[in-house]
């Protein structure tokens, strides 16, 4: 795939951004501003060949995931194919549940149903659904499906408001945003962090992309819950799993020393891992290293314009990898 | 490595800082979101000032020499004279470090000195330099006169614009750190209640000092609470008050290694100039440090597994204030209940959970569920009972049993060769070592049911049984017992935190104080006691522990 870098990226208006703080409406840092670029190149980056992992150092990583998201949330928006989204629901195996929003008369009503597989009507491409409540079937053609915003996990009145929200800033804030993009299935971005204090700091976080078009930082990341039974973006996991962290997703953010050391049981193209001062001890350094070791410039696709110089607080770094390196080192 | 060493900064877009002015009204606006909070820590890192104030004091010098004496003096192969060689340290640290008047009771200069009395009656080479430190000792405390004490308490005013408080750093070397007595209050001792006396790291997560005043010579402090305070923006102010006769450094951040796209950082430096000091000086600082971990870890010499499933994992020691310890996983969590207890308020009725933390970021003070007795997780006791009480006694042997022919497998072949006999049925493995997780008790089984019969297919093969169709109904059999086995942890987990939290709600609701441990019966449970412990000390060095030692309550011998 190729993409313009300088496009995707210049594609945010990152200066008509601003924030609201517990109700204080106020600019956007400059820490937290870089980070949403970081996000934005680093999801664009996981678009292209090969792997890579930036490692970021603040004084405080609180809200730095948070930031990084947000970038990564609007460059998906982006880049999103619509195309591969038709792909993702034929390739959905028989008996999958799924979820859809359907209008009628004037208003919009939630179903559910099963997958019962792919059907061809006169040269047309159809999925077949058994709908729950009417135990009747439902054919959904690829041109329309995805105006039904599909999602693989439920979908209430109110997150449906919440998703509706974040469209609304994502279109505002993002030239060419995709359609669809918020309600279509795939997770984009994985963050292991601690839960409960990742979503506390989020409390009264806003993202505002002009006059009256806010969204609350969470809803624009649109969470999944932790069962991962709902509809969601972005994927808040814990960095005690077993196993590999990050099965789904383009971009991987690593919050603090205990999901730092899990580097190595990451396969997401774009790993970013976000420490504060002490966190990059010798435990840390010498994974690091160990990664530099197999360390392939070719694969950190630079904006033609230049990277952004992060400002004086924070020091970044970053290295490509081969892609079969995945959890391999 | 093939990273290019051709430096791109002619293509580095740099934004424009904000203005010092800017950063300054970041700083004083009084905005309480986390935003503003951390906002304000990236700009106080930005233009953090530090420096030193060194005072001179001759009596110091004199006690420096006179510890250095008998440091030198002592045979530290021998408990008494170590121990003699400890009590100088506390001695000349407790007069250095202190901001109290140096007659207060609270140093323990008295017995301190008494020990060192008695024990150079039996070792003739230190009585001079005992004899000296006496005389100084008695001197500064009937002169009562603590220069430190004097720039300390005048650098505690503020500008009156100022709101934050003024910090003071009183973990100056690990905990307790002399000469900073746990009992001491910002507000008796130093008479103003706009001083926070900085010990714990969980302190500083929320916090912005108008300056932070560091005592000592910080070297041996906590490197998370030191570096939050250092260079985590908590202060744009820091001043290290020494006298000239101590050793004066500042720990700085390892070096980030450097791209061919960010510009390296613009660092600020962070170092002091160094106070000339005789080279037994640092040393015996050091060994005063070191000397305490590696007396309790040579308690713990003869650990071994018990088994060749017994796996080593990286594990930390934590000593609680009851004088017992216990190694805990170094990426695990535990429940940690402090805040429960200090605030009792944010304890919500509601919650289901109890709040863990990992084991990376305990520190001194924190509250520790653990197992009083026995060792392990108390939760496959408290199942085997509900399983046993259901009639279905064998079934944890029999769903695991697949574990033995897994772990047979892998000796005999090596992980390497079973390894690849799973990948090659399409398993993605983290790597040949994970193997032996799952042939011991570190984990119960893989997640995916066909990654399971991939595995079992492995063990068949390579175990020379015939049937591939006899492996599929064994995973089948197998992994149906591990499910039924995974409800019974579940129910056993939901009655252990459902009579967890009864109890420690009624001790919340109580208020009730815990200065060691406090014993939990949990009714219903009969799977051993808990208890809350509290923590004294953490080792920051990990080491290699067998899995079967991980939690196991002992006694610490502490010299």
């Amino acid at each position: 795939m190729s993409i313009d870098m300088d496009e995707v990226l210049g594609a945010l208006r990152r200066d008509d951004l601003s924030l609201r703080a517990d109700g204080e409406p106020t600019s956007i840092p400059p820490w937290s501003d870089w980070l949403v670029w970081l996000g934005q190149w680093m999801r664009a980056q996981a678009a292209l060949e090969g792997r890579r992992i930036a490692v970021v150092r603040m004084p405080s990583r609180r809200l730095g995931a948070a930031f990084t998201a947000v970038g990564a949330v609007f460059a998906s928006a982006r880049l999103h194919d619509d195309s591969l989204d038709w792909e993702g629901l034929r390739g959905l195996p028989p008996g999958t549940k799924i979820f859809w929003c359907e209008p009628a008369s004037g208003k919009s009503t939630r179903r559910s149903g099963i997958v019962s597989g792919l059907r061809q009507i006169e040269g047309g491409d159809f999925m077949e659904v058994v709908v729950e409540a009417q135990k009747s079937k439902r054919l959904f053609a690829k041109a329309a499906a995805l105006s039904y915003g599909i999602t693989l996990g439920p979908v209430s009145a109110q997150a449906d408001e919440r998703l509706a929200a974040a469209e609304r800033v994502i279109r505002a804030a993002l030239t060419d945003a995709a359609q669809g993009w918020m309600r279509s299935p795939a997770i984009e971005c994985t963050i292991v962090t601690e839960r409960t204090s990742f979503l506390s700091d989020l409390d009264g976080l806003a993202i505002c992309a002009g006059p009256g078009v806010e969204v609350s930082c969470s809803d624009l990341l649109a969470i999944a819950d932790s069962g991962g039974r709902s509809h969601g973006k972005t994927r808040v996991a814990p960095a005690r799993s077993d196993g590999v962290l990050d099965e789904s997703g383009a971009i991987t953010i690593l919050d603090g020393a205990s999901a730092a050391v899990r580097i190595g049981d990451t396969i997401a193209r774009s790993v970013v891992v976000l420490l504060d001062q002490s966190e990059y001890d010798e435990e840390v350094e010498q994974l690091i290293q160990t990664f530099l070791g197999f360390a392939v410039d070719a694969h950190i696709h630079a904006p033609a314009s230049g990277v952004m110089a992060p400002p004086a607080s924070i020091e970044a770094l970053i290295f490509g990898l081969p892609l079969q390196s995945r959890s391999q080192i | 490595m093939k990273r290019s060493k051709k430096r791109l900064t002619s293509q580095v877009m740099r934004r424009a800082e904000p203005a010092l002015e800017e950063r300054v009204a970041v700083r004083s606006s009084s905005v309480p979101s986390v935003l503003g909070l951390v906002s304000t820590h990236h700009a106080n890192a930005i233009d953090c000032r530090i420096g030193r104030v060194a005072i001179d004091f001759r009596p110091m010098v004199d006690v420096s020499k006179a510890c250095s004496a008998i440091f030198s003096e002592v045979d530290r192969d021998d408990s008494v004279q170590r121990r003699a060689a400890r009590d100088a340290w506390l001695v000349k640290s407790s007069l250095m470090l202190t901001v109290l008047p140096f007659n207060d009771a609270r140093l323990g200069l008295g017995t301190l000195m008494n020990n060192l009395a008695l024990v150079s009656q039996s070792v003739p080479g230190i009585r001079a330099a005992v004899d000296d430190l006496a005389g100084l000792v008695r001197s500064l405390a009937s002169e009562n006169v603590n220069p430190k004490r004097e720039r300390a308490l005048a650098m505690l005013e503020r500008p009156p614009e100022e709101d934050a408080p003024v910090a003071i750093l009183a973990n100056i070397c690990g905990s307790p750190t002399p000469g900073w007595p746990i009992t001491m209050e910002a507000e008796c001792d130093l008479g103003s209640k706009a001083v926070e006396l900085v010990r714990l790291r969980r302190q500083t997560r929320n916090a912005l000092f108008a300056r932070l005043i560091i005592p000592g010579n910080p070297w041996f402090a906590p490197a998370g609470l030191l570096f939050d305070l250092l260079y985590g923006g908590r202060t744009s102010d820091i001043v290290v008050l020494t006298y000239r006769a101590e050793r004066a450094s500042l720990p700085a951040p390892r070096r980030l290694p450097q791209d061919a796209h960010f510009p390296p950082p613009s660092g600020h430096s962070r170092q002091l100039p160094e106070a000339s000091q005789p080279d037994e000086e640092i040393q015996l600082d050091t060994w005063a440090h070191e000397s305490f971990w590696s007396s309790i870890h040579a308690q713990h010499t003869d650990i071994a597994p018990t088994s060749d499933k017994d796996v080593t994992v990286d594990a930390r020691f934590v000593l609680f204030a009851d004088g017992s310890g216990a190694f805990l996983p170094a990426d695990g969590r535990v429940v940690e209940v402090s805040a429960l207890f200090e605030t009792g308020a944010n304890f919500d009725i509601t919650e289901d959970k109890l709040p863990r933390t990992s084991v990376r970021d305990l520190e001194e003070g924190d509250l520790v569920m653990l197992r009083l007795t026995g060792s392990g997780d108390y939760l496959d006791d408290v199942a085997d009972s509900l399983i046993e009480k259901a009639g279905e006694a064998g079934l944890r042997c029999r769903a695991l049993q697949w574990k033995d022919r897994l772990h047979e497998v892998i000796k005999r072949h090596g992980e390497g060769a079973v390894a690849m006999k799973v990948r090659g049925l399409g398993v993605r493995l983290r790597s040949p070592q994970y193997l032996w997780s799952w042939a011991g008790d570190a984990v119960m089984a893989p997640q995916e049911r066909q990654t399971f019969h991939s595995l079992i297919a492995t063990i068949w093969q390579l175990g020379s049984r015939e049937s591939g169709d006899e492996a599929a109904a064994y995973a089948d059999a197998r992994w149906d017992d591990m499910e039924r086995l995974k409800a019974y942890h579940h129910k056993a987990g939901v009655a252990i935190r459902a009579a967890l939290l009864t109890r420690v709600r009624s001790l919340v609701a109580e208020r009730r104080r815990i200065d060691s441990v406090e014993s939990i019966e949990l009714p219903g449970v009969a799977a051993g006691r808990m208890g809350l412990l509290r923590v004294s000390a953490v080792d920051i060095k990990s080491r290699r522990v067998p899995r079967s030692r991980l939690f196991h309550l002992g006694k610490v011998k502490v010299t």
